[in-house]
């Protein structure tokens, strides 16, 4: 079994600060799902940030699907990150001035390969998005709405079917239900989760929220700023 | 008005002096020999002019616009108009700088110009002797570089033959079908 | 293709913004190549108004004023010369042939050019004679007194009324018509109308000498009995010598040899107490075209200014629009975007706006040129071409391409260290 991502003595700091987290060891099974918990401030956008290989690691040693993150060039993370990751935000995943369908196919559009992967159990791309969309359980007239039609809800279901195109095997999520109301939150998660497991792909969340973690195969909490 | 008969001779002799002392830029065909505006007037009518031109010269001075003055100016003047040709110059291939006085209002390669050895030709200072113009004709076949305007320096290439313009001294004035007609550039001399 | 749809939806989306700078490159761009155009255009109608004249003389006066109403028909000469004058040129034995012009009538607008039968085989344009579309010269009035009445047509003129031989039409005293000013008891015949030549000959309306003197004296003409009718007050046949003209408005002159005309020049304005004024006309016009040059050079000037301070205009909308799109910068870093092809999406935006308004800028002009053509052809006598544009005006247009890159690498650099810097998570929102 492979491992989504393997870190150790992984910490960061911003300048002559004292460093913002410090991680002694941290391993996901490829196709398990891990929950990071922790409360703002504690520096987990910037872990997020690590492993979306946006942010060079400084300390430590971090595996990212099997690719060593440290020796990696800048350019060759975005193409990981491109060709094999898929992210949500919190809120405001989606280009403005594109619609559904542009917003969902631009990953593919982006990086050929990801086209190719979702081509070849699916046939082209679009087929794969319109069920995921299905899966989802948002409506096929969805497809050519323009974004600022959508509710906030449906807007995350879109993001989650963009990132889930083309079978990326890691999925990173930063607090992607917090904008939604209670009873949707955890409707979504169950969604986005099962969805995943069926493409066997990983899914990183980070939340200050506990209660979601019993979806989830590994929980890890985030120490305060400055503790071990 | 005399002054300016005085005028024209410095001129006459700075502006060549300008032509000759710089060295040209522009490409030379070869065949075409480098020739002085001095080559185009005859020795002993140069001769001839300088002594009259002093006696003028002497007589404006001292009476400045009178009538006997006037008269020496216009019999001067006419035997300018008249001035032989130095019939060995002809049928050669020369190449001769000058300044542009453009004949047409039409403003394109084909149109003729006079060639003369001095700046302000035209406007305010007495023109040239015959002997000192020579009218360019260019043909289709030459090679202009950039549309001669007025006033501009140029090199010109060709072959020199007579004027028609009789007199009572017999013909008078050049003609040259332009082979070429290039921009002259001056380069500053060094000291 | 996938950035330039981006860049091209994003601009889209941002049009209001956009348009109206994008307005301003266009209309910078249709100042410049307009300026350009009408000056090449000018400029080749110009040089191809009269060719083989060595002399031009009048009144002593302004040369450029000469210039300009005795060959390009532009403005009104504000004295005259005597006609003596034009007798003692033509005697002199240098002298070939010596055309008299007569200008201050019009018809309908157009000027009305008076002077003898020699004008229609002395005059040239492009080193090409007239050619005649329709009939024949006016016959000299000094031998035939019927060629009073008779009048020849500019090709412009003729088509512009529609006129054919044998139309009857009536001159106005002056530049324009005004109520009571016209000789509708001398009524002309149209005997001639001249093949298009492109010179300003082509709006003229031309008689005789003689003509132009009865039309102005206002006296019955008695000669050719249909046209002599009884205007109350006295009224006598004249004799043809009775309408010799006093004074004539230029001449234009051909030597025998051209290079004499140094001093053919300085005997003309010998002449006559010294009243005498004659213009070498290819030097006369090449001064003309170096004061144009500097009017001309300071409008370019301006107008590339104009220009590049608009295309800087579009690349400031962008960049105050930056701050808002760090989220936008950040979705696409997310899905792998590398922050050099952010700076290259956002330059692209840039370009495509400064692009497009060259272009609707180039059209504009094309379409006002187009539109005005018939203005600038009857009015001025300026022929203008259609067509793509110069060489000049290509450099012209690389240039503003450039500056329109140059302009937009301040917001793309912006998107770069703004994408480089935020990563993921964007400040605000």
């Amino acid at each position: 079994m492979t491992h989504a991502l393997k870190l150790s003595q992984l910490s960061h700091a911003w300048g002559n600060a004292p460093p913002l987290f410090d991680i002694a060891q941290l391993a996901l099974l490829q196709g398990e799902h891990l929950f990071i918990q922790g409360p703002s401030g504690c520096g987990k956008s910037t872990l997020l940030g690590m492993l979306a290989g946006v942010i060079e690691v400084s300390h430590g040693q971090l595996e990212v699907l099997g690719q060593d993150m440290v020796k990696l060039s800048s350019v060759g993370r975005d193409r990981l990150r491109g060709e094999h990751m898929g992210v949500v935000f919190q809120q405001f995943n989606l280009l403005p001035y594109l619609d559904v369908q542009a917003n969902v196919l631009l990953p593919t559009r982006l990086f050929p390969s990801r086209a190719q992967a979702a081509a070849q159990e699916w046939g082209d791309a679009q087929s794969q998005a319109l069920h995921l969309i299905q899966t989802l359980g948002l409506p096929q007239s969805v497809w050519q709405q323009p974004v600022h039609q959508l509710s906030v809800g449906q807007q995350q279901r879109v993001a989650a079917v963009r990132a889930l195109m083309g079978s990326p095997r890691l999925v990173i999520a930063d607090e992607p239900t917090s904008a939604l109301d209670d009873a949707n939150q955890l409707e979504f998660l169950d969604l986005l989760l099962g969805t995943a497991r069926r493409q066997a792909a990983s899914v990183v969340m980070v939340s200050h929220n506990p209660h979601l973690a019993q979806r989830f195969d590994h929980m890890y909490a985030m120490p305060l700023r400055g503790r071990a | 008005m005399h002054r300016r008969f005085w005028f024209y001779v410095t001129s006459c002799f700075l502006s060549v002096a300008v032509l000759i002392s710089p060295v040209s830029l522009s490409a030379e065909t070869p065949g075409y020999n480098l020739i002085d505006w001095n080559d185009l007037m005859p020795e002993p009518w140069v001769k001839e002019m300088t002594k009259e031109m002093a006696a003028v010269g002497k007589l404006s001075n001292l009476q400045d616009n009178s009538e006997e003055a006037n008269k020496a100016m216009s019999v001067m003047r006419k035997k300018f108009d008249e001035a032989p040709i130095v019939k060995a110059q002809l049928n050669k291939k020369v190449r001769l700088p000058g300044y542009v006085v453009p004949l047409d209002a039409e403003r394109s390669e084909k149109r003729e110009f006079l060639l003369v050895p001095y700046f302000g030709a035209c406007i305010h200072t007495p023109p040239p002797p015959a002997n000192q113009i020579v009218l360019i004709r260019p043909t289709a076949q030459s090679k202009i570089k950039k549309l001669p305007e007025s006033m501009d320096i140029v090199w010109v290439e060709g072959e020199i033959k007579e004027g028609r313009v009789s007199t009572s001294q017999g013909v008078s004035g050049y003609l040259l079908e332009a082979v070429s007609v290039a921009p002259y550039e001056v380069k500053p001399v060094k000291r | 293709m996938m950035w330039l749809n981006l860049a091209w939806r994003s601009a889209w989306s941002r049009r209001q913004a956009l348009a109206m700078v994008m307005v301003s490159v266009s209309v910078s761009v249709l100042i410049l190549l307009g300026v350009q155009q009408l000056r090449d255009d000018a400029k080749r109608s110009f040089s191809n108004a009269l060719s083989g004249v060595d002399l031009i003389v009048g009144p002593r006066g302004s040369a450029t004023e000469l210039m300009l109403y005795s060959v390009f028909q532009i403005g009104r000469p504000s004295r005259n010369m005597g006609y003596e004058g034009y007798t003692a040129l033509a005697q002199l034995p240098q002298v070939q042939w010596a055309v008299p012009i007569q200008l201050g009538d019009s018809y309908m607008g157009q000027p009305v050019l008076g002077s003898t039968p020699e004008i229609f085989t002395r005059f040239k344009s492009q080193g090409q004679g007239l050619q005649w579309a329709q009939g024949r010269a006016f016959a000299d009035p000094l031998t035939k007194p019927e060629a009073l009445s008779e009048v020849v047509l500019g090709a412009e003129v003729a088509k512009r009324f529609g006129h054919k031989l044998n139309d009857k039409l009536v001159l106005t005293h002056g530049q324009s018509s005004g109520l009571g000013t016209e000789h509708e008891d001398h009524p002309m015949t149209v005997v001639g109308i001249l093949a298009p030549t492109g010179a300003p000959i082509d709006r003229s309306v031309i008689v005789s000498l003689q003509a132009f003197e009865a039309i102005h004296v206002g006296w019955g003409m008695g000669i050719s009995p249909s046209a002599f009718k009884a205007a109350g007050g006295a009224q006598q046949a004249l004799d043809i010598k009775d309408l010799q003209p006093s004074s004539l408005s230029a001449v234009w002159v051909g030597l025998h040899n051209r290079a004499e005309v140094f001093s053919v020049r300085r005997k003309i304005e010998g002449l006559e107490r010294g009243q005498l004024m004659a213009v070498m006309p290819g030097v006369a016009l090449d001064e003309l075209w170096q004061i144009v040059k500097v009017v001309e050079n300071t409008l370019l000037l301006v107008g590339m200014l104009v220009a590049v301070s608009a295309m800087f205009s579009v690349a400031a909308v962008l960049l105050v629009a930056m701050a808002g799109r760090r989220k936008e910068l950040a979705i696409l870093r997310a899905m792998g975007a590398a922050p050099l092809a952010l700076m290259g999406f956002v330059l692209l935006e840039s370009l495509l706006v400064c692009v497009v308004g060259i272009v609707a800028g180039y059209v504009l002009c094309q379409a006002l040129l187009m539109a005005g053509q018939g203005i600038l052809r009857t009015e001025f006598g300026v022929l203008v071409q259609a067509g793509w544009p110069a060489a000049q005006a290509w450099w012209a247009l690389a240039g503003l391409c450039g500056v329109a890159l140059v302009a937009s690498l301040v917001p793309a650099w912006r998107a770069y260290r703004l994408s480089l810097s935020d990563g993921l998570h964007p400040p605000s929102v």
